[in-house]
Formats: structure tokens, sequence, C-alpha cells
């Protein structure tokens, strides 16, 4: 069956493909681990985004190429909705090695530690998430991408901060970016907790549904 | 002593200058430099000064000794962004300490005796923030004034960890040539206008500090280093580095022989009157008449790194690292190993919640 959306990402695709499944809006998922992203373990080649060296990513797009008879999954002619990029706890893992941190409104002068500036961080996200802008850039050539943020839940405020600039940089890079926390949730004072999971860094099945409704609503799938 | 016998006759061949200097010639001048303690093999330096002490913090580090980097660049930080964040040069993000004046600053704020809204700010036509007394610490500045404060917080932080940790404070002494605020007394490290900050006559005032002056500041500092570590050893220098330009009015070569004799003359007045402070002669090495000039690029100020090995070769050579290692690590392993709990715990809560799609029991 030929789905309506491909899904491409960590396991924060898992409450979108969840979403999607109640909606009633079939899916193909090509995922592997947050570690696999964030180490650079793809590409992009004649065959689309490809893995390198994950037996589980591996896994995941030769199901996808099997069931759909192509090799280049973002030929199916559907908008491809990605996680790729964030995976954030590993993104700023280095920051907590040293203990630094950024300032927030929460903790505008903390009392111990180190601070990052804001410039630094953007620095250090623009670094360790090159290659992931180029290669969505180089998908977004192919289908209609878009990203859409995990929530920011299980994070630290270097996380949520790495979070705001990476949006930033993937739209400067011309990249269309669905931020669920200022479309869906502005009002609100943080990620709602009823659409936490009990693992506690995911969101849920209904979050995926609102978000794959909100979608819907929009016209973007 | 008897007739004929006078004290010349006891001194060591390193006391003449035909045998110490004239003979053995520029690489052969020995026992320049003795440190004057004994310290434990795994003594702890933290460096600062003027721009010269960073090529002692590199010899440091490049010798695997442990030179104390109490602001490191965050993990996985690449070279080339560390290096234009300023992390990794001296033992924390002081940028250069030009002056005794400085130095104070950093160390009142280290123990708390000024806040970081002592410390001047200026906001560029981008609306980015710089903190006066490190104008090129961050290369495009600070998003706000409060980014700016807590930087120069943190700062403040981990100098005072410098302080109570090392076995030894390098501090090189760069400039009496300085600006000041005439209205709040804030030394600048560079001249407002000189690419930060706006220049006011009314208010920014050349300081050519003096002997007197020099040493006071510099008291007062090594007082309230003391107080917060009674053991810690202070190495001074004195850049070997000329002045780039001069505000007193005088030629440039004259305002640098000027400056720099007065800061030779305050260190060594200063390593004689303190146990717990030494004399390290750079300046001597580089810049001394026998030297002839050799180790300055053709600008005749730059340091050739030639004369930079030399330097730092009779420093290690005079080093004496007897005494047993007392094991301390200049390195925060705990933190890092936290860090990677939480990571791998995460990762695994991922990977768990990836396999179970496979699961189609």
């Amino acid at each position: 069956m030929k789905p309506e959306v491909l899904l491409v990402g960590d396991s924060h695709t898992i409450a979108l493909e969840d979403g999607a499944k109640e909606l009633g809006i079939a899916t193909e998922v090509f995922r592997c681990g947050g570690a696999g992203w964030h180490d650079g373990k793809f590409g992009f080649n004649a065959d689309g985004i490809v893995p390198k060296n994950t037996p589980m990513g591996r896994r995941s797009i030769d199901g996808i190429r099997e069931r759909q008879g192509v090799t280049n999954i973002l030929t199916l002619g559907v908008p491809v909705i990605t996680t790729i990029g964030f995976h954030l706890g590993m993104l700023v893992r280095g920051l907590r090695w040293t203990g630094h941190h950024v300032v927030s409104e929460v903790e505008p002068m903390p009392e111990e530690g180190l601070v990052a500036s804001e410039a630094f961080l953007t620095a250090y996200v623009q670094h360790h998430r090159t290659q992931h802008i180029r290669v969505l850039k180089r998908m977004a050539r192919e289908a209609d991408v878009l990203v859409v943020p995990p929530p920011p839940i299980g994070i630290d405020i270097n996380g949520h901060k790495a979070r705001e600039i990476l949006i930033r940089l993937m739209r400067k890079g011309g990249l269309t970016v669905f931020d669920p926390m200022v479309e869906l949730f502005a009002d609100e004072p943080g990620f709602p907790s009823r659409f936490v999971k009990d693992d506690p860094n995911h969101a849920t099945a209904d979050y995926g549904k609102v978000v794959m409704t909100a979608l819907r609503e929009r016209q973007i799938i | 002593m008897t007739s004929g016998d006078n004290p010349y006759k006891h001194i060591a061949p390193r006391g003449f200058w035909r045998s110490a200097v004239a003979e053995p010639g520029l690489f052969g001048f020995s026992d320049l430099w003795t440190s004057a303690w004994d310290l434990p093999a795994d003594a702890i330096f933290a460096t600062f000064g003027s721009c010269f002490a960073q090529h002692i913090s590199r010899a440091l580090m490049t010798r695997k000794m442990n030179w104390l980097n109490a602001e490191p660049a965050p993990g996985r930080t690449p070279p080339e962004i560390a290096r234009s964040f300023n992390y990794g040069v001296f033992s924390a993000r002081t940028g250069n300490i030009y002056t005794a004046a400085q130095l104070l600053i950093w160390a009142r704020l280290a123990a708390g005796h000024i806040g970081p809204e002592a410390v001047e700010l200026w906001t560029d036509e981008k609306g980015h923030v710089h903190d006066l007394l490190r104008p090129k610490i961050e290369p495009e500045g600070f998003v706000s004034e409060i980014e700016a404060r807590a930087s120069v917080l943190s700062t403040a932080r981990a100098f005072k960890r410098c302080i109570t940790e090392a076995d030894v404070f390098v501090f090189t002494l760069g400039l009496t040539e300085g600006w000041i605020n005439s209205r709040t007394g804030q030394s600048y490290s560079i001249c407002p206008g000189t690419g930060v900050g706006t220049f006011d006559p009314e208010v920014h005032v050349f300081k050519n500090y003096t002997y007197p002056e020099i040493l006071r500041d510099l008291e007062l500092a090594l007082e309230l280093m003391w107080e917060m570590n009674p053991d810690l050893k202070v190495l001074l220098t004195v850049s070997p580095v000329p002045l780039v330009a001069t505000a007193s009015g005088d030629h440039v070569l004259v305002a640098t022989q000027y400056s720099k004799s007065v800061l030779r003359a305050v260190a060594g007045d200063v390593a004689r009157a303190h146990a717990a402070v030494d004399y390290f002669p750079s300046y001597e090495i580089i810049a001394s008449p026998p030297t002839r000039g050799t180790f300055f690029e053709p600008n005749m100020r730059g340091i050739a790194a030639q004369g930079v090995d030399l330097v730092m070769g009779h420093f290690f050579k005079g080093l004496n690292l007897t005494l047993p290692a007392h094991g301390r690590t200049t390195s925060d392993s705990a933190a890092r190993e936290a860090a990677d709990k939480k990571a791998a715990e995460e990762e695994l809560v991922c990977e768990e919640m990836i396999l179970e799609r496979f699961n189609e029991a």
C-alpha cells in the first residue's frame, strides 16, 4: 500500500507514526537510533538518503524499498516528515562534560558551573549539524520535506537552547520547519505533561495525533 | 676571609659575564634560572598575563604537564571554534591581562569583593554586548548584558579555581600603559574605540602606571590570592614583546624600554620580598643585548618560535619537580562520567523503543 506520509528520523518518529495510525494515515517509516543520526551514520547519494554502518537503519530502509518497489525512498511522491538533526541529549552532551550551561531566564546568573554563550552554542550546533542540514536540503530537492522538531522533553537548558538554535539554522538554510511548540502549544507554559510518556523522554501517540491532525488541517500532508 | 681574598673570589662562574654569557654564547647559557621552590612531580600550573603568557600555557600542554584549564571549551568543541572563543589560551577565559591593575580586578572578582556589575559593558551597533575587561573574548560579543555579566562571573569562578587549586600561578606582566574611566576607575584592557567601545575624551584617560602603582596593585592582588590559598606560589615573568604603540608621547622604543624596565623592577622586588614569589627571566632571554635581537621577527616585535623554545627550555630545566606527586588532577572526569551515563541511559531508552517496533509478536 502506498503511504500518505514518509517518516524519517529517530525514536521521536514513533509518536508521529502512532498518531498517524490512529487517524488512519498510512505511513512508511525509515527510522534508526538517535545515536546513529547524531554520529552522522548516514549519507546521501543516487539512492537518496541512506544509512551507514547501522544494521537497524539498513533493515528499516530495505523494508521500505521492498514493500514500495523503489530504491530511493524519497521518490515515493509523498511528503516527508523528519526529526533528523535533533537528538539533543547527544548534541549537548559535551557541555555537560565540562559543566557548561547557557544563560536562561530561569537562571540568569548561575551560581556554579561555567557559562557558554549563545554565540558559542550556535557555532557548536552549526559545526555538529552541518552534515544533517546539508542532507536535509538535498532531500528537500527530491521531496516535500517538513522538519518536525521533537518536543523539548527530557532535555536540560542547553538542549532547549540548542533546539531553538537548530530550528533557526534550518530555517536559515531554507528548510521548512513545523515546530509544535510554536504552532500548537504557544499558549502553554511548556510542553503539556499530558503528552509525555513514562520513559520520560518521548511524547505519546496522542501528541502524534495532535500534530498529524494539525498538518492535515493545514494541508501539509 | 684571608688577606687578598674578596667576595668575588667565591662567586660561581654564572656570576661572571665572561664565563656565563660571553664565552658560552646565546645557546650555551646555563643555570640561568633555578626554581626557588621544590615542587611536587605533578605540580599544577595556572597561566595568565599578557600575550606572551600564551606560550607558557602551550609549552606546559605540549609537555603534558599539569596545566590547569579551569574554563575549558565544552567537550567536542572543534579546535577552530575553541580558539575563536578564546578557550584554552589561559587557565581561565580572562583574555590578556596586561597590567597589574587588571590582575587586581580579577583577584577582587574571584574573592567576591566586587561583582560582575563592576565591569563596564559596551553595546555595539548590532546590539551585541562586549565586556571591556575582555573586549575580544567573544568574536561577536554577547547577546545580552545578562549573558555578558554571567560570563564574567563564570570566568571569575574559574579564575578563583586557578588560585585555590594551582601549585604555581604564572603571571606575565605586559604593559605599564593603559586606559581608565575617569569617573568609575574602570581599567580597560584596550583603549575604548580601538575595535571595541567608543572613545570619549572626557571619560577615557590614558594612564601610564608608575612603579609604585604597579607594585601596590600587584601586592594587593597577591594578598587577595594568598587569602584564598596561602600555599600558592607565584612565578612572575615580563613579556619581552615590545609595545605596538604608545600614547605616552614618547618614541615607542623609549616607551617600550621604560615599560619593560619598570615591570622588570617591580617583578624583581616583589620576588625578593616574598618567599612565595619567584621571577623567571623570559624577558632577558629574548630581549637582553647578548641575544642581538636574534629571536625577534623581522618587524622586531613578534617572537620567533625558536626564541620561545629557548625560553621554555630554560623554564623546564630550572623547574625542580622533586617532591612526591600529590596525586591531584586538573581534569574533572566525574562530570564527564555522569554526563556519559545520563546520555547512555537516554540512548538505551531510544534504542529499545525502536527495537520494540520490530517486535511483531
